[in-house]
């Protein structure tokens, strides 16, 4: 007997912060998206209104350039400043601070917290301590939910939509958290249906499945299957470490590149995403197609990012 | 070999203030009472175990003479032996009989099993809610990872 999902959200919930997918309800996703909607077709003068004066933390304990830019350029488009660290040499972490110490610090001096830490859990232990609002900016294998509401919003953005869809999840499928998260968010919605492509060794782990199984309709298939009838083909990496046998890796390989030719057969409307940073698991000459929306995608972390902060911060409703 | 007839006698009957813990799995009263530190405590204890049982098959109980077990106590066994009973005694006679279910919090009883955990690095209470009964499910409330049954009696500190 699984328990009523609305009760685990209500034991671990906090609407202070944004810590994980597993406190998004359908409703919170398409208030934030409606938010980011808003942000996005104001004029640059008025965002930077949005939150004049306030200050940011940006504490990443774990290096990533990508997301650190992200955030920072979100938080300076809203008029916010920002203080923080990248790595934590020379820092007071390194002589031994404890998580709770920094956040406590960090909490006195600034509106916000984002923070990327390695530790799984880290950004819910940070949320407890922390008197203003704190954003997870990825912890440890954990979580990453501004990367699954910015999927969506690309996701909403192109298909006007986030009911009714076929979504295919392809790659690493057992160590990636993007996909796990872009999973849950995609079973709160009505009628979705994800195709599973991955090696054996990297498949959906189970816990995953029965969370969300009984909400969505799930199917394991082939990329050139999935192609033929997805709405969404959602790329990821599979990394040559995750395999033991690197012949088993050169024997697989090839099955898990998305090429050009091979988006021959697919809907006209059939959107490429990925993650990035890309490897070769998407060939070049997909770029200037139609269907990869993947750089736009990178994009839209800015938006997203401004509307989560600003929605924190109590600045915008 | 003890029979449920018998064990009833050796328990309940021989017990004037205290508790008894009953329908416990086979075997698993070892457990519990390392967990328990019972092997610590003035009081006499009986452990008794691969006792007959209609429903069980065999079973184990523990009878603690004075003994009242705190909530935190409880819990600990609820987690090793949920279908386990509680009875109070008191004057010879059962005054309350509980039935042991898993609890919905648990809070600083077990480690997580997951080294990359928060709570694996700093000082910090552990926190679990069970997502499930059958199977026997917890999940983090920290990393988030989810546990079943054996691994959980092996998180119990
Ligand atoms: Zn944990």
């Amino acid at each position: 007997m699984y328990l009523d999902y609305m009760t685990l959200i209500d034991l671990q919930n906090s609407n202070k912060d944004l810590i994980s997918v597993r406190d998004f309800t359908r409703e919170k996703i398409e208030y934030i998206l409606s938010i980011v909607k808003k942000i996005e077709a104001m004029p640059e003068k008025q965002q930077k209104l949005i939150a004049k004066g306030k200050i940011i933390s940006s504490l990443f304990f774990e290096p990533s350039t990508r997301t650190k830019l992200s955030f920072e350029s979100a938080a300076y488009s809203l008029g916010c400043s920002v203080i923080g660290f990248s790595g934590t040499s020379g820092t007071s972490v390194k002589k031994g601070e404890t998580l709770s110490d920094t956040i406590r610090m960090a909490s006195a001096y600034s509106d916000l917290i984002v923070m990327r830490h390695p530790l799984e859990g880290a950004a819910k232990k940070a949320s407890e301590v922390s008197d203003v609002p704190v954003i997870n900016g990825g912890d440890g294998s954990n979580q990453h939910p501004t990367q699954t509401l910015l999927d969506l919003y690309t996701i909403y953005k192109h298909k006007g939509t986030l009911d009714g869809l076929t979504v295919t999840l392809a790659g690493d499928l057992k160590y990636g958290r993007t996909v796990h998260s872009l999973a849950h968010a995609l079973s709160l919605f009505n009628n979705n249906k994800i195709l599973l492509v991955s090696p054996d060794i990297l498949e959906m782990p189970d816990d995953i499945l029965n969370e969300i199984g009984g909400r969505v309709t799930i199917q394991k298939t082939s990329l050139v299957d999935a192609i033929k009838e997805s709405d969404i083909l959602y790329m990821t990496r599979i990394q040559k470490e995750r395999f033991s046998d690197l012949q088993e890796y050169e024997q697989v390989k090839g099955f898990y590149i998305l090429t050009k030719k091979m988006l021959a057969d697919a809907k006209s409307d059939l959107k490429v995403m990925h993650p990035l940073p890309r490897v070769n698991e998407i060939a070049v000459d997909v770029d200037d197609t139609k269907h990869a929306i993947y750089f736009e995608q990178a994009k839209n972390g800015v938006p997203t990012r401004m509307a989560l902060i600003a929605l924190l911060l109590g600045v915008i409703k | 070999m003890i029979t449920e007839q018998m064990s009833k006698k050796l328990t309940i009957s021989s017990i004037n203030t205290g508790m008894v813990i009953d329908h416990i799995p086979d075997k698993r009263s070892f457990k519990i009472s390392s967990i328990l530190n019972l092997y610590k405590y003035a009081g006499s204890v009986a452990i008794i175990s691969s006792a007959k049982s209609k429903s069980m098959g065999f079973k184990d109980i523990i009878k603690l003479e004075g003994k009242h077990l705190d909530l935190e106590e409880i819990d600990k066994i609820a987690l090793l032996a949920p279908g386990a009973t509680i009875n109070i005694i008191e004057n010879s006679r059962v005054i309350s009989k509980k039935l042991l279910s898993t609890p919905i919090k648990i809070n600083g009883l077990l480690k997580c099993f997951n080294p990359n955990c928060i709570t694996n690095h700093e000082i910090i209470k552990t926190k679990f809610v069970t997502e499930s009964t059958n199977p026997y499910v917890i999940r983090c409330v920290y990393c988030e990872r989810t546990f079943q049954d054996d691994i959980i009696r092996r998180m119990l500190v």
